[in-house]
Formats: C-alpha cells, structure tokens, sequence
C-alpha cells in the first residue's frame, strides 16, 4: 500500500469518524451546561464532512464546503471555549471569527481554493483557549480526577487536533495542491490523524457525561 | 523540501508541547486527588478515634458507679456490721437499763443505716434504671451520647407504663448495645432512635447511617448482636436487622411485655 492509499484511507476514516463525537454529543451532552454547543457543532459538522466525503469520491468540487466548515467549526470552538472559561459565551470573539474568515474568503483566498489562512488563524486562537482551560482546570478547587473529567479529556483531545493541524492547515493549500511525489504532498495524512483521534478522545469524553 | 521540514518539525513541536501539557495536568491533578484521599482518611481516623473515647467515656462512667457502689457495699457495708455486733455485745453485757435502751436504739438505727446503704449501692449500680425507670435511663442514655457531639442523634421515646424491672434491664441493655455497635463499629454521622409502647406491645426501631456489616456473616459471630438476640429473646420478641454500605436498620418487637416480664 502506498503513502497515497493511506492518506487517502485515513482521511475517509477521520470524515466519518466525525459521526463518533455526533452521536455521542446527542446521546450523552444533552442540554448540559457547555457540552451543548459540542452537540451544535458536530451536528453540523459530520454530515458535512461526509457530504465532502461523497463530493471528493466522485470527483466533484468541495473546497466551498471547508470555507463554511472553517467558520463553523471556528465559531462553535470559540463560544464553547468561552462558556467553559467565562461561563458566557463572547460573542464579540465569535464576530471576530466570522470577520477573520469572511475577510479571508473575500480578500486573500478565494471560495474555490483551500483557506489556509483562516483555518490557521481559528486553530491558532482556539489552541490558546485550549491552554487557558486546563489552566483552569489545574486552578479549578473542585477535584476531580483527570480521567475522569469529561473537560479534561474533551479539551485533550482537542488539544491534540489543534497541535496536529496548525501546520499542516498552515500550508494547506500548498499540501492540497502539491504536484510533487513526496511526504510533504500526502502530509495531510497528519489533519487525518489527528483528527480521528480527536474524535476518538472527543467521544469518550462525551460519553463520561453521561456516565456522570 | 523546507517547507516538509517545517510541516514536520513544528507540527511534531506543537505535539510534543501539548502531550506535556496533557501529561504535567493529568500528573498534576493525580497529585492533589492522592492529596486530598489522604486528608479523607486521616479525617476518618480522627473520627473514628473521637467515637471511640465517646464510647469510652459511657463505658467509664458505667464502670465508675458499678466500682462506687462496690466501695460502699464493701467498706460501709463491712463497716456498720462490725458496729451492729459490738453494739450487740453491749446490750448483751450492760445491766443499766437506760444504757440498754440507748444502746438499742443505736442497734436499730445501724441497722436502717445498713438497709440504707445497701439500697443506695443497688441504686448506684443499676443507676437510673432503677430509680427512675426505663424512659428516664433512655433519655439519660441518649443525652450523654447527644453531649458528646460526635454523632447527630434523634431518640424518640414514648413509654407511657414503665415495663417491669426485669424487662427494663433488658430493653436498657439492647439499646445500650445498639448504640455501643454503632459507636465502635458503623463510622455513623446520624442514628436515629425509637421505642414506644401500646397495650404493654413494645417496639424499638434504631437506624443509623454508618458503613453497615453482613448480618449473615457478623450476626453469628458477634458478642454484641448475639446479647441483643438473646435478651429479645427472653423478652419473647422478635428482631429484625437491615444493613448495606448506607446504614443499618434494627426492628425490634416484643409483645406483652408486662406478662413476659
């Protein structure tokens, strides 16, 4: 098997994985406190990973999709984060996000190619979020153990998405239209990765919920 | 080729500083939970060692009247005998007949004295019980346990008639027992305790919240639950034990009381 079969393969195993974390959020977030907008976010975002999925399989034009998907994903990151650290939800940030990626599709990377820029500048913003809550979790005076915190392993599996995909979304629209036979042309194989695990990690957070 | 190298060198950076995060929180937490257990146990201990010198001290007090009303049997006791029979040989040796008179009313008086006594050292030993009656123990009994201030406790007692005082021995010996198994052994923040009596029917029911034991296991083997049995058993009652890990519920009924007394 090739390093292409596997990116391939591994990127139609992190799109449908999406589905894990959305069934999940709508079995065991419920209307709990932050976990809700988990439940928004991936309702959202599985079944446009697949239908990105099924565009890509025959060969139709999908990068539009990932220009909404960058906005959403952003947006629905950036309240869940702000809820969990402000109990509010800013929706001052969540504009910013809108303007950012608006500006980006409008100014710098057009709707048919790949928005690294925006992708990018969310995982950026939204990594430092990440960090900012597991400050708050060490800060926190309610002790509970990590593993079985639903916070901590859903911010760590985030955490391990964002740190996987800055770059790669960095130069994602030079990976994605690579014309080159080495690593660096399949390296989207490392989103795939992350991504998958996320899911995975993102899951058994959700399902600790309910286990609650 | 430099922009591979920066792909996989920053994106292995950032993976690498976030599994350190991931793992400095998860070590960090781990840390003040182990923190935090051993301050539960020694919290534990220290209630434990607490319930204890409660116990202790119901027992001590016990074992101070049973040794007072010793020294009085013994020594007073011992004491006015020896005076009732000089007494004695100085009426049987006296011939003035007014000494006679005076010595025997000393003889008399000696021996209400040693009646006295003995009543106050029967009292002393059996303690309220005996003269007050079994509400009047009971409530006493709740009350020290109360003062103490290391277990919430709610006694509801309701005993219109007094049962005989052989029955209130041993109504007083179970309820004593019951709250000595809860003090030693049930780690109980709350006990609940009841008795009352209709038509000479006594029931008790006693509920506490403490770890709880197996009744099939504990109830052969132990001294304490094995002596409740038996004295309900003199009383021609019945008994009746609930226990999980959230507390341990006895039910105790006796039936004509007044007649199996």
């Amino acid at each position: 098997m090739m390093l292409k079969d596997v990116n391939v393969l591994l990127s139609d195993v992190s799109d449908v994985s999406e589905m894990l974390p959305a069934v999940a959020a709508w079995k065991f977030a419920g209307r709990k406190q932050a976990f809700t907008i988990l439940t928004w976010l991936f309702s959202i975002s599985a079944p446009v990973k697949i239908i990105t999925l099924i565009l890509a399989r025959n060969n139709i034009h999908n990068l539009e999709w990932f220009h909404f998907l960058a906005m959403w994903e952003g947006c629905m990151l950036f309240a869940f984060y702000s809820k969990v650290l402000f109990s509010r939800v800013v929706w001052w940030g969540v504009a910013a996000i809108i303007l950012i990626d608006s500006l980006d599709t409008l100014l710098l990377e057009p709707i048919t190619t790949f928005n690294s820029f925006a992708w990018s500048v969310n995982t950026l913003i939204l990594l430092c979020l990440g960090l900012l809550t597991f400050y708050k979790l060490y800060t926190s005076s309610q002790l509970i153990a990590p593993e079985e915190d639903p916070m901590f392993i859903i911010n760590s599996g985030w955490m391990i998405y964002f740190a996987g995909a800055l770059f790669t979304y960095a130069l994602g629209s030079k990976i994605l239209f690579s014309t080159t036979l080495d690593f660096f042309a399949e390296s989207w194989i490392i989103v795939s990765f992350s991504n998958t695990i996320k899911n995975a990690v993102v899951c058994y957070g959700l399902y600790r919920i309910g286990k609650q | 080729m430099n922009e591979a190298m920066t792909l996989i060198v920053g994106t292995s950076a950032l993976l690498v500083m976030i599994i350190f995060v991931i793992l400095s929180a998860f070590l960090y937490q781990r840390r003040l939970l182990k923190k935090q257990r051993e301050f539960a146990e020694i919290e534990t201990m220290l209630k434990k060692q607490e319930l204890r010198t409660t116990y202790a001290v119901i027992r001590g007090q016990d074992e101070e009247r049973k040794r007072i009303a010793a020294d009085i049997h013994d020594n007073v006791g011992g004491m006015l005998a020896t005076l009732k029979i000089y007494s004695d040989l100085v009426i049987a040796r006296d011939q003035d007949d007014e000494l006679q008179r005076l010595n025997r009313k000393i003889n008399n008086l000696v021996e209400d004295l040693s009646v006295n006594i003995r009543k106050v050292s029967h009292s002393l030993d059996s303690g309220t019980l005996t003269n007050f009656g079994l509400s009047a123990a009971l409530e006493q009994l709740c009350e020290t346990i109360r003062a103490s201030g290391k277990i919430g406790l709610r006694c509801i007692i309701d005993l219109p008639t007094s049962p005989g005082p052989d029955a209130s021995l041993h109504l007083y010996r179970i309820v004593q027992e019951l709250f000595t198994n809860t003090l030693k052994h049930a780690g109980a923040t709350h006990v609940r305790f009841e008795i009352s009596e209709i038509k000479g029917d006594i029931s008790i029911i006693y509920e506490d919240d403490g770890v709880g034991f197996d009744v099939t296991a504990v109830g052969g083997t132990s001294m304490g639950l094995r002596n409740i049995q038996s004295r309900t058993e003199k009383l021609g009652g019945e008994i009746s034990i609930q226990s999980s890990n959230t507390g341990t519920t006895f039910i105790i009924e006796i039936s004509a009381v007044h007649e199996a007394d």
